[in-house]
This record gives C-alpha cells, sequence and structure tokens, in this order.
C-alpha cells in the first residue's frame, strides 16, 4: 500500500508518528496512574478532581469549591466521634491533583493540593489546625521530598480552615517519571466538651 | 545514474528509520520508568484518636483549678483500631515522672484496645502554686506493615500529638482575673493563615539537610551524624519559643548545648534552623528522635470567660510536636 508512496511522504510520515508517540507517551502513562481516569478536556486551569467513589469536586484558581458531586465513599475524609461520645465531629481530607495547563504545559503545570479541616460542635470555643504537606519523589528515590507546605489555624467551631500548596512549574511528562504526595494532619481541640481530635490523611499518584 | 538513485534511495530508507528506533527507545524508557514508579499502592488506612482528659467529676480537665498542688485525672482514648501507644507529660516545658495508674514512670506505654472506654488514670504531684501549662504528648508506636518495603522507612505522618491543659494551682486568688484579653469565643478567628510555598514547615519537623528538606523518617546513624530542626515563624511579632529534644520519649539535654530546653527569640518571618549532633545522643538501637517546640510558653491556653465557661486564647501557649526520626544503632538494621 505504501510502495505508491513517495520515500519524503513515507520519511514525513514516519517522522510524524514519531513526534505524536512521543507527545502521547507522557499522558498515557499519566493516566494509567489514576484509578479513575479524567479526560484531559474534563479538567482545566484550578480544576479539581478528587479520587473516590463519585466524589468531584470543582475548586477555582483561588480555592472557592464552586460543584461539588458527594459520592457514596469519602475515602479520603474522616468522619469521628459520632454517637454518644460527644456533640459533634471532626473530618479533615487531602486533595492533591496535577494542574494541567495546555497553555502553559512546562511553567503552568504541575501538583496542587489543599488539606481541609472541619469541626462540628455546638457550644464551647473549639480550635482547629490543618497542616499540609506536599512531597515528591523521583523513582528512584525513597525519599519523599518537601515540595511544599501550609498551616492554619482557626477558633470558631463553623469555620473550616484550609490550608493550600501550589507547586506549578514542573514540567510536561512529570508524571511519568516522579510520584507525588499529599499529607494533611489535622487537629481539633473541642474546649466545650474537652475531647481533642487527631488524625491525618494523605493521597498519591 | 540509476545506481546512484538507488544508493541513495537505499540510505534515506536506512536513515528514516533512525526516527523509529529513537521513538521506541524513547518509549521503552518511558514505560519503564513508570513501572518502576511507586504506583498503585493503596492509599494509607488514616487513623485518628480523640482524646479527652476527665477530672475525677468526669467534668474537662482543660482548665483546673486546685489547692494542693496536685492533679488526679483520668484520660479517655477512642482509636480506631488496637495501637501500642505512649504517652508523656511536660509540665511548664520540662518532662515530669507522673503517676500512670500504679507507676511512676516517664514514660508509660500501653496497648490502648479500640473497643471500648479505654482509661489511664494520671496524678501529678507538686505543683507550684501559680498557672502551668501542662503538655500530655502521645505516639502511635508504628507497626511492621506501616513501614515502606522498598525504602524500609516509617511513613511519615507518625508524628505525636499533643494535649494541652492550663493547670492554675493555689495561691492564685481569681484564676479568672489572671486570664489576658478576653476574645468572643463565637467569633471566627484566624490565628495564622500561611502559604509557605519556598519555606520551611511551620509546624517544625526534622530533616536531614537545611537547604534540602527531606522527611526522611529514618537513617543510620553511621552514614550521617546530624539532623536539623526547620521551623518558620509567620506570626507578624516577634515570638519566644522553647526547643526540647527527645530520645525514646525522653526529654534529654540538648547535644553540646547543655540545656534541657534551648530558648529562642524569632524575629516575624524569622527561622529556627537548629542542628542537632547524633552522635552526643544516647541512640540504642533503633532510637526515635522527635523535637517539641513551645511557643509562647509563659501564657497560658486556657482560661474561664466572663460567663463561668473554658475558653481558649489562641495567642496562648502552642506546642508541636516534629515528625519523629527513627535511628539506627551503631551496628545498624531493625529489631
Amino acid at each position: 500500500m505504501l510502495t505508491g508512496l513517495t520515500t519524503r511522504t513515507r520519511f514525513t510520515g514516519m517522522l510524524f508518528g514519531m513526534v505524536l508517540i512521543l507527545l502521547l507517551a507522557p499522558a498515557l502513562c499519566y493516566a494509567r496512574n489514576w484509578q479513575q481516569v479524567p479526560s484531559v478536556d474534563q479538567l482545566s486551569d484550578g480544576d479539581s478532581y478528587r479520587r473516590g467513589v463519585g466524589d468531584f469536586v470543582v475548586v477555582d484558581r483561588y480555592g472557592n469549591v464552586v460543584d461539588r458531586h458527594d459520592g457514596t465513599s469519602v475515602d479520603q475524609a474522616v468522619r469521628i466521634l459520632g454517637a454518644d461520645w460527644d456533640n459533634g465531629s471532626a473530618w479533615g481530607l487531602t486533595d492533591i491533583w496535577f494542574n494541567y495547563n495546555l497553555a502553559d504545559p512546562v511553567q503552568g503545570s504541575g501538583p496542587e493540593g489543599y488539606g481541609q479541616t472541619g469541626s462540628y460542635v455546638s457550644g464551647g470555643s473549639d480550635y482547629l489546625e490543618a497542616y499540609t504537606e506536599l512531597f515528591y519523589r523521583y523513582y528512584t528515590q525513597q525519599n519523599w521530598t518537601v515540595c511544599d507546605d501550609a498551616f492554619v489555624s482557626r477558633t470558631n467551631a463553623s469555620a473550616t480552615p484550609r490550608a493550600w500548596v501550589e507547586a506549578t512549574g514542573w514540567s510536561i511528562g512529570a508524571p511519568s517519571v516522579w510520584g507525588f504526595k499529599g499529607a494533611t494532619s489535622h487537629f481539633v481541640e473541642d474546649v466545650g466538651e474537652g475531647w481533642d481530635v487527631s488524625f491525618e490523611t494523605s493521597e498519591e499518584f | 545514474m540509476s545506481a546512484l538513485r538507488l544508493r541513495r534511495s537505499s540510505d534515506c530508507h536506512r536513515w528514516s528509520s533512525v526516527p523509529w528506533l529513537v521513538a521506541t527507545i524513547l518509549m521503552l524508557a518511558i514505560l519503564a520508568t513508570y513501572a518502576g514508579t511507586p504506583q498503585g499502592q493503596p492509599p494509607r488506612q488514616e487513623g485518628f484518636t480523640a482524646i479527652r482528659v476527665e477530672q475525677q467529676d468526669g467534668t474537662s480537665a482543660k482548665y483546673m483549678s486546685i489547692s494542693d498542688g496536685r492533679i488526679e485525672v483520668t484520660i479517655r482514648i477512642v482509636v480506631r483500631e488496637d495501637r501500642e501507644m505512649a504517652f508523656t507529660v511536660f509540665l511548664d516545658g520540662e518532662q515530669i515522672v507522673p503517676q500512670w495508674d500504679d507507676n511512676f514512670q516517664p514514660v508509660w506505654q500501653t496497648t490502648v484496645k479500640a473497643d471500648g472506654d479505654f482509661r489511664i488514670g494520671l496524678k501529678v504531684a507538686g505543683i507550684d502554686p501559680g498557672i502551668h501549662n501542662l503538655h500530655i504528648m502521645y505516639a502511635a508506636e508504628p507497626r511492621r506493615t506501616e513501614w515502606d518495603d522498598q525504602g524500609d522507612l516509617l511513613d511519615a505522618s507518625y508524628s505525636p500529638e499533643i494535649v494541652s491543659l492550663t493547670v492554675a494551682s493555689a495561691g492564685i486568688a481569681d484564676c479568672s482575673a489572671e486570664t489576658p484579653g478576653e476574645s468572643p469565643p463565637d467569633t471566627a478567628r484566624q490565628a495564622q493563615t500561611t502559604s509557605a510555598q519556598g519555606f520551611p514547615a511551620t509546624e517544625g519537623f526534622l530533616s536531614v539537610a537545611p537547604e534540602w528538606p527531606v522527611v526522611d523518617p529514618s537513617f543510620d546513624i553511621r552514614d550521617r551524624s546530624e539532623v536539623w530542626y526547620l521551623w518558620s515563624n509567620h506570626r507578624t511579632k516577634p515570638t519566644s519559643v522553647r526547643l526540647a529534644v527527645l530520645v525514646d520519649w525522653i526529654q534529654i539535654p540538648w547535644p553540646n548545648l547543655g540545656p534541657h530546653l534551648l530558648s529562642r527569640s524569632v524575629p516575624p518571618h524569622g527561622e529556627i534552623c537548629q542542628p542537632i549532633d547524633l552522635t552526643q545522643m544516647p541512640i540504642a538501637r533503633p532510637s526515635h528522635v522527635v523535637a517539641v517546640l513551645f511557643v509562647n510558653e509563659d501564657t497560658q491556653r486556657h482560661y474561664v470567660n466572663a460567663l463561668g465557661e473554658i475558653a481558649i486564647q489562641p495567642d496562648g501557649v502552642q506546642v508541636y510536636c516534629s515528625n519523629r526520626m527513627v535511628v539506627y544503632g551503631l551496628r545498624g538494621g531493625r529489631q
């Protein structure tokens, strides 16, 4: 079938195929890292895809949750202190994702994430802390290197502090050679009831 | 001419395979890289601990007013699954030897059961008159399954936690009058908000290198003799801190420095970058090493507000424990 083509045409076709493979390979490798693979066009700059059963959180670039579809499983969140232990609950989550910015794949794409601590307690003055760390490591590396971190503390039961980390500027294809991990630790001091709650959540890809 | 064209065609055909060869090699390299990444590991099971310190009448011990210089409280703990845990107590930043149930020990190690209401009795005597900060530190001992088989490392998130209590001992006529300025308890108050990109961790952690913060919770002491404690002050005013170092949960004098507590005044946005000489520490194999930072230790955390309720002073003493490092002894290897 190719016998009718000139050598130059075949060469150009091969070159085009090679470039196509090189462009797609990292994306394919990256996609395999996801438990549920979102299409690239499903994510835009600042959006968040949260792994889990049906959980999808959309966050704008300023950190505001603009849409949330909760599933039946909250695999990265913790809900504790139920029953008659006290009159409230505490929860936290880690959410990291790879931010695609196709307009600026070199400087504008990279891992981002946040940790959030929440508390629902009636009465008393409550103290909440959220501490977020984002790590990365080369595949040959055994240590997690601190990429960024943030710390937030607040009082008031209705507050849900959110600690942000942002680490863009990684080159495209990085997910195929690097691992990323986000981890948060949470602390809620329920002064009114006297309960202190501490827990961690983590997420990695 | 025909031979020349044929040779050119042959050369071109031969050279045209080079891009494919390069693409194939790169593809294989990328796939091999992907295969070597730590992907596919299940997320670590999140753990949690809920802890409450009660007085004898069952009320919260966040703020205790005593007259005989002694406290007797009960620690109630809720955990998701059975855990080996270690407990220790600091009074104004100094580790003390309290009475755990019927035992006088600086560190109390026990198995906390997940089922039921687990309780530990704690007694502290000889508390001088005045306002004191009492801190109970507790840590879950790691299990073998919580080590990374590839790196032989403990998950970095297994940091000890600390419960803060305020004790008003005899000699204080009106404890509530001693409290700092009150803030309405139902008003949202942002004590700190940081986006610490490029800065060391605010909460403070141990790192193997100050310029390259690596949360590597274990290493062989034969390979390294020094670790660093990093902390960044994101407050807008100078902050006084005291720093303690513990080996296997025992507070020790600072190597080469002497005191049990290092006092520092950190300017706004200033940093602590404190080296810790491991060669001068009583390292068994393996030993847990942590650093504990007391922020504004001279202030109290809890007070009684005008309504008679226990409230919290966000600018009061805050205590942060670093990640733990598991340091191997000279003979190396984990038991």
